[in-house]
């Protein structure tokens, strides 16, 4: 049965980019580990033979549609939409979001 | 005018409507006024939007007198789930992070909404992001069950679900991605319907998981929700999940017989620790499928004891995808802080509550490099199992009658402390959004004035056949519908 444990809670936490308090990775290690062990009931079938079900075969009875394109063309917002949008940003700078620098030197 | 709100059908308001018995604006005025009284006692609602309301009223007015012909939803008061985005109006998905948060476009079902010449009422409350069962999990304040206020509404379609049984708008729109349309649905004594996947458009609607999610309608008859149904479905270019399928045929849904339907009950849907009063309802309501003429099989779905466990594993795997645009950077609430990783970590940290956190970090696990294998793969191919019993039970039956839930409503607090206790509320539910089949909840009894609901599962594109069954039932039925008391 896997256990998840705070140094686990934490890695993964990091690859999510949460973070946490002390008092959350101790309780997340505590119910990751036990929703965990929940699921693992899934070992009790035999899935060797199974071939996971693709969302891009048709479903019987409907014509899904594979391979619907657009053309490869530009299509501007309009600018009602481009500047509700930028309002939304949490920082603005003469039409673009403010943020943090991705490259620290 | 004399409107009785409780027996009010999408049918009798465009009928009252043209005989001009009363105007789309008082209408509207009628559902504020209960709004205001009932929401200190019940917060469905996270935005009221009266000026659009009145606006939208005064349109179809405005039609009426010019002995116009008038669209198929003209003054029909509605709410939707703030995890469905509203142009101009607050969205929150019930979540501290997008507590600000103003979409600059309507979903696709919204913009069919107002062409149809519906009225909004506001957005309801929902669990954050729509993860939950029981509207707990909202960042604004739980919503309460209308008929017992100590007991949830379910979830995630918490406030959807509660406003409509209410009085407070008389159909609504919610998601359902593993049950929160169908059960909040049965916990208020209303009508929810989860259409198949690719029948209504997602476009707009902030995404949990992206192979389970559908909008869909909540309405106080079975016919208002085929209504809607048809009124916001069909096939969007801005949806690459969206199929294009033929409208259902509203007028089947007068048929009382119902002979030549065979109807399954999965065995595996009557299991001990249910509700012996939920489970004797349901049972009471298939003999009456049966007086009208269904044919009763008992058939068996094995693999539905797994359905939880696939389930609480795809959909914090796609959730955690879906949500890793949550990171204060384009939108929503931003912690400013001194590195790019900082900023992400804290805006999320304090932006998200805790089932969300859990659910990103279980999908991120599930997902992660030496893990994908064991845990995501397994769950696409037990998946596949699943959906293999549903197909094989199609072919001995046209639809299969269930529970909603196992049990009442619970209290409020009751499920709190354990994650799984909550997620097993799902256990009747899940199974659909797995496989992708529709499903309809209805009430079908009242016990100590809680509903109790009953649930109709179908192949792929039979929600005709499913709607037509569920009229019939409600028709046989003929419980009185009713509204809470205002105190």
């Amino acid at each position: 049965m896997t256990v998840i444990r705070p140094d686990d809670v934490r890695h993964i936490a990091a690859l999510a980019r949460l973070s946490l308090t002390e008092e959350e990775v101790g309780l997340f290690s505590k119910q990751l580990s036990d929703i965990l062990a929940y699921v693992e009931k899934l070992n009790e079938l035999n899935t060797a033979a199974i071939e996971v079900a693709r969302p891009d075969v048709p479903r019987e009875g409907a014509a899904v549609g594979i391979g619907r394109t657009r053309p490869d063309a530009r299509a501007d917002a309009p600018k009602e939409v481009r500047s509700g949008i930028l309002k939304q940003a949490p920082e603005s700078i003469e039409g673009g979001i403010k943020v943090p620098k991705v490259f620290s030197e | 005018m004399s409107l009785d709100l409780a027996t009010l059908t999408v049918g009798g308001v465009l009928q009252g409507l043209k005989r001009k018995e009363f105007r789309a604006a008082e209408l509207a005025a009628s559902y504020f006024d209960r709004l205001e009284r009932l929401e200190p006692h019940l917060n469905a609602f996270l935005t009221v939007t009266h000026d659009e309301a009145l606006a939208a009223a005064n349109e179809i007015d405005a039609l009426i007198s010019s002995g116009k012909s008038l669209p198929p939803l003209a003054g029909i008061p509605v709410a939707v789930k703030d995890v469905i985005v509203t142009k101009g109006i607050k969205t929150t998905a019930g979540a501290k992070i997008l507590s600000h948060y103003i979409p600059p476009f309507d979903a696709t079902v919204v913009s069919k909404l107002k062409q149809a010449g519906a009225v909004l009422i506001g957005k309801t409350n929902c669990d954050e992001f729509a993860m939950g069962a029981s509207g707990e999990h909202s960042a604004f304040g739980p919503t309460h069950n209308p008929w017992d206020h100590d007991r949830v509404p379910g979830g995630s379609s918490s406030g959807s679900a509660t406003a409509v049984a209410a009085g407070e708008c008389l159909a609504a729109l919610g998601s359902d991605t593993g049950g929160s349309i169908r059960q909040p649905a049965g916990f208020c004594g209303i009508v929810g319907l989860k259409p198949t996947y690719g029948r209504v458009s997602r476009y707009g609607l902030i995404a949990l998981a992206s192979s389970f999610d559908q909008i869909g309608p909540l309405a106080r008859t079975v016919e208002d929700a085929a209504t809607l149904f048809t009124a916001i479905g069909g096939f969007d270019r801005f949806d690459a999940t969206s199929v294009d399928t033929p409208p259902i045929d509203l007028s089947q849904l007068a048929q009382n017989d119902l002979k030549g339907v065979r109807l399954g009950v999965p065995k595996e849907y009557f299991i001990s620790g249910m509700d012996a009063d939920v489970e004797a309802s349901v049972r009471n309501a298939i003999k009456v499928l049966e007086e009208l003429g269904a044919e009763i099989r008992e058939v068996s779905l094995p693999h539905t004891e797994y359905a939880i466990a696939v389930y609480y594993l795809i959909l914090p795997a796609e959730a955690s995808a879906n949500l890793a645009r949550y990171d204060g950077i384009r939108y929503g609430q931003r912690v400013p802080s001194p590195t790019l990783r900082e900023t992400y970590g804290r805006s999320r940290d304090e932006g998200l509550g805790p089932e969300t956190k859990r659910r990103i970090m279980l999908g991120t696990y599930a997902l992660s490099a030496g893990y994908y294998d064991a845990y995501y793969l397994k769950a696409q191919k037990v998946r596949t199992l699943i959906q293999q019993d549903f197909t094989r039970a199609f072919q001995e039956v046209d639809a299969l009658v269930t529970p909603t839930s196992p049990t009442f409503p619970f209290r409020l607090g009751e499920r709190e402390a354990d994650p799984i206790q909550m997620y097993l509320a799902d256990v009747f539910t899940a199974p659909a959004n797995i496989a992708g089949i529709p499903g309809i909840s209805m009430p079908v009894a009242w016990v100590k004035n809680l509903p109790v609901g009953l649930q109709l599962l179908g192949p792929h594109w039979s929600e005709e056949r499913l709607l037509t069954i569920g009229a019939a039932l409600e028709r046989a039925l003929h419980t009185p519908p009713k509204l809470p008391p205002i105190e």
